[in-house]
């Protein structure tokens, strides 16, 4: 649909006010002490998306580069680059485009997909630049939005995967395997291209070792005093699906250098007694950035983060043992199923991993962030608040949107770090009484 | 020993509460106004004259509630979830669940055998089935606030009110006096209603004896029948409802200063 005289009007407002926002966040996380000097360049990125990032892209597709929006994590991104295109996640953490994409979805909907459907309807920023757009079937939001999205991208080709339901069985391996060939078939027809094995096996090892500079990154939170706040950390990771792929792991790996050295220098400005915080659940875009900057606000230190457009979503490798294409095509099926995204169903994989990281990072407390209406998450919620409570591991449950509630929110987060604060002050103390 | 003073920002009223050793010296409860800082020096006043001592006097002062942090003569702020915990327990020895009905949130807390908090829950954005809400209905059907529960008492056949935003039930509560039931019955309803609203977060929690009522909403006889109906057991009422929050902080600040 073109965009009318109003459209254009209400889209340069919003796009004032995204920039605003943008340029917020980063002042925001500029006010924090003694941050790692290379956060630098990780701002820039933030404050320059609808910017110089913009015309760097535009600059990718006259040459004609061709870019793919994609929807979820479970696309592969590797298809992409072995063709030479650009793959751009498409997600917003940006309130006013809920109430745009709210004049024609209904309200109870996750903000995550009413914000980017917004966002694409206005074509604001790099979510007006795709040639192609592909949406895989993982939750009925995002797969039915799918479908609208396609009204106001009309020259662009939009292709869907089927994602199965389970992950474990051999027919949804099957299925998912077929998908991901069928999508290599239609890439390399837009692009006109045959993906050779080479090209392959060379961006496998390219995205591999972005998710190996995230690893490192997720590593260096482990120390007893992690050397970079999770706020930070979190929003380093967002920003590798804006950023070149090849900058953004460079800078990355450079980050965790200086994490290193001050991991060794002891330079953490981090309370040695905060309350070590997982947050886990449904994505946490920016520039909605509320809920990690409320936690660490207020004492506590994000260690590590059990989302998709963190550490779930970036941690597992490709692993192949032959370098052939069917080995190659196998490994990338198999690794985009393990994601242990709530819309599998058993999804126990998940819960695993949520304990293991409780452990491993020394966790004290979960706080479980869920979108208004992700249904997903929402009930999953059940089962990891269980699983943890045999582990003896509180968990907070925020159930919020893009909207401005902090005020309620404080007040439960502050409580959570009370009872962490309270339980771990009792366990010292009998600690020492045990002591002769 | 030594004097604290605890004090609770509440959106409908603050409080404040002087302790010393092993009691409450005096207490003051007053309406929360849009000068939180100006209103609560005042009732900081207030309780240090009935008590009669001076600011000066005091060793250590905490602040909780909605409006905690808009004072600069605290030491500290804690969360009402932790305040109201301390409080409760202090007052009452036994206390295994909480219930706060305030006027503008609810919250239900569930505690260990310590007193710790295992879980909490409070409601969100609206002021659905708090005192707001009552006092609302209240205006609505002409009657004050504070004889809402001894007239719901003489109800004889509880009114169903199926909202809970204030806009439909007030139009629910409406077309019921249209249709000429008593007031008596319609407020009942009212009161059931809030209750099976709030169960729902309490259960969410746990419910585990003693149930213990607290907030300004408590006072309202009719309210505490309607929980222990729709819950199945007793609740318990402190005598000074209200101040749980502000004598929660008051102890901890005690805490603090002996730890100091
Ligand atoms: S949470 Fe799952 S469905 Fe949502 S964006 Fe992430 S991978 Fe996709
Ligand atoms: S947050 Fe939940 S509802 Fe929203 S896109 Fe992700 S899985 Fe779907």
């Amino acid at each position: 649909m073109p965009l009318t005289n109003e459209d254009l009007k209400w889209k340069s407002k919003l796009e004032k006010n995204f920039n605003e926002e943008m340029s917020t966040l980063v002042e925001e996380m500029k006010k924090r002490n003694n941050r790692p000097r290379n956060m630098e360049y990780f701002d820039k990125i933030l404050v320059e998306m609808s910017g110089k990032r913009l015309e760097e892209i535009g600059a990718f597709k006259e040459e004609g580069g061709k870019v793919f929006g994609i929807f979820c994590m479970f696309v592969p991104e590797e298809l992409f680059y072995a063709t030479g295109a650009m793959p751009l996640r498409l997600f917003a953490g940006f309130q006013d485009a809920v109430r745009t994409a709210e004049t024609i979805l209904p309200r109870n909907l996750c903000p995550l997909v009413k914000s980017t459907c917004g966002c694409i309807m206005l074509k604001l920023g790099y979510y007006g630049i795709c040639d192609s757009l592909v949406y895989p079937t993982t939750c009925d939001c995002k797969k039915k939005t799918g479908e609208i999205i396609v009204d106001y991208m009309p020259d662009t080709r939009v292709m869907t995967m089927e994602l199965p339901h389970t992950a474990n069985t051999t027919q949804a391996r099957k299925l998912w395997l077929t998908e991901i060939e069928l999508l290599k078939k239609k890439i390399e027809e837009i692009m006109n291209v045959k993906i050779t094995k080479k090209k392959l096996k060379d961006t496998i090892c390219l995205v591999n070792s972005k998710r190996r500079a995230v690893r490192r990154l997720c590593e260096l939170r482990k120390a007893e005093r992690p050397p970079i706040s999770g706020s930070d950390a979190m929003y380093v990771t967002v920003l590798s699906f804006y950023d070149d792929i090849r900058r953004w792991t460079e800078k990355a790996e450079e980050l965790c250098e200086e994490l290193e050295e001050r991991i060794q220098n002891n330079t953490s400005t981090l309370d040695i007694d905060a309350p070590r915080i997982m947050v886990a659940g449904c994505p946490i875009v920016p520039p909605n950035w509320k809920i990690p900057n409320l936690i660490e606000d207020l004492g506590a230190v994000i260690t590590c983060d059990e989302l998709c457009t963190g550490a779930r979503g970036l941690w597992d490798l490709v692993e192949t043992c032959e370098w052939t294409m069917d080995d190659m095509l196998i490994a990338l099926a198999e690794r985009y199923l393990t994601l242990a995204c709530a819309c599998f169903t058993p999804n126990n994989n998940r819960i695993e991993r949520i304990l293991n990281w409780v452990k491993d990072y020394n966790v004290d407390g979960v706080v479980y962030h869920a979108l208004h209406a992700c249904h997903l998450y929402g009930i999953e919620a059940f089962h990891v608040r269980k699983a943890l409570e045999k582990a003896r591991i509180p968990m907070l449950t925020i159930e919020t949107d893009y909207g401005d509630d902090i005020g309620q929110l404080r007040t439960r987060v502050e409580a959570f770090l009370e009872i962490i604060r309270a339980r771990k002050f009792a366990r010292a103390e009998k600690f020492r009484a045990k002591k002769p | 020993m030594g004097i604290f003073a605890g004090i609770d920002i509440g959106s409908a009223t603050s409080k404040v509460v002087i302790f010393k050793d092993d009691e409450v010296l005096s207490f003051v409860i007053i309406p929360s106004e849009v000068e939180w800082e100006a209103i609560t020096k005042l009732a900081m006043e207030e309780a240090l004259e009935k008590a009669n001592l001076h600011h000066s006097n005091i060793d250590y002062i905490i602040s909780t509630g909605y409006g905690r942090r808009t004072i600069d003569f605290a030491n500290e702020t804690i969360s009402e979830i932790t305040a109201h915990s301390r409080g409760t327990k202090w007052l009452h020895k036994n206390v295994g669940s909480i219930i706060d009905i305030g006027g503008q949130d609810s919250k239900a807390i569930l505690l260990d055998e310590n007193g710790g908090v295992i879980n909490f829950a409070m409601n969100d954005r609206c002021a659905a089935g708090t005192g707001r809400f009552l006092e609302h209905m209240a205006n609505v059907l002409g009657v004050r606030i504070d004889d809402m529960g001894d007239l719901s008492m003489a109800s004889e056949k509880t009114a169903k009110i199926s909202s809970m935003c204030t806009v439909f039930a007030e139009s629910e509560v409406i077309s019921l006096l249209a249709r000429e039931w008593r007031k008596e019955d319609i407020i009942a309803g009212l009161h059931e209603a809030i209750a099976k609203r709030t169960s729902v977060m309490v259960r969410q929690c746990g419910v585990k004896k003693d149930v213990v009522l607290s907030g300004g909403v408590a006072k309202n006889r009719g309210m505490q029948k309607a929980l222990e109906m729709e819950l199945g057991t007793d609740i318990h009422v402190p005598k000074e409802p209200q101040i749980t929050a502000a004598l929660g902080a008051a102890l901890l600040a005690r805490k603090k200063a002996r730890k100091a």
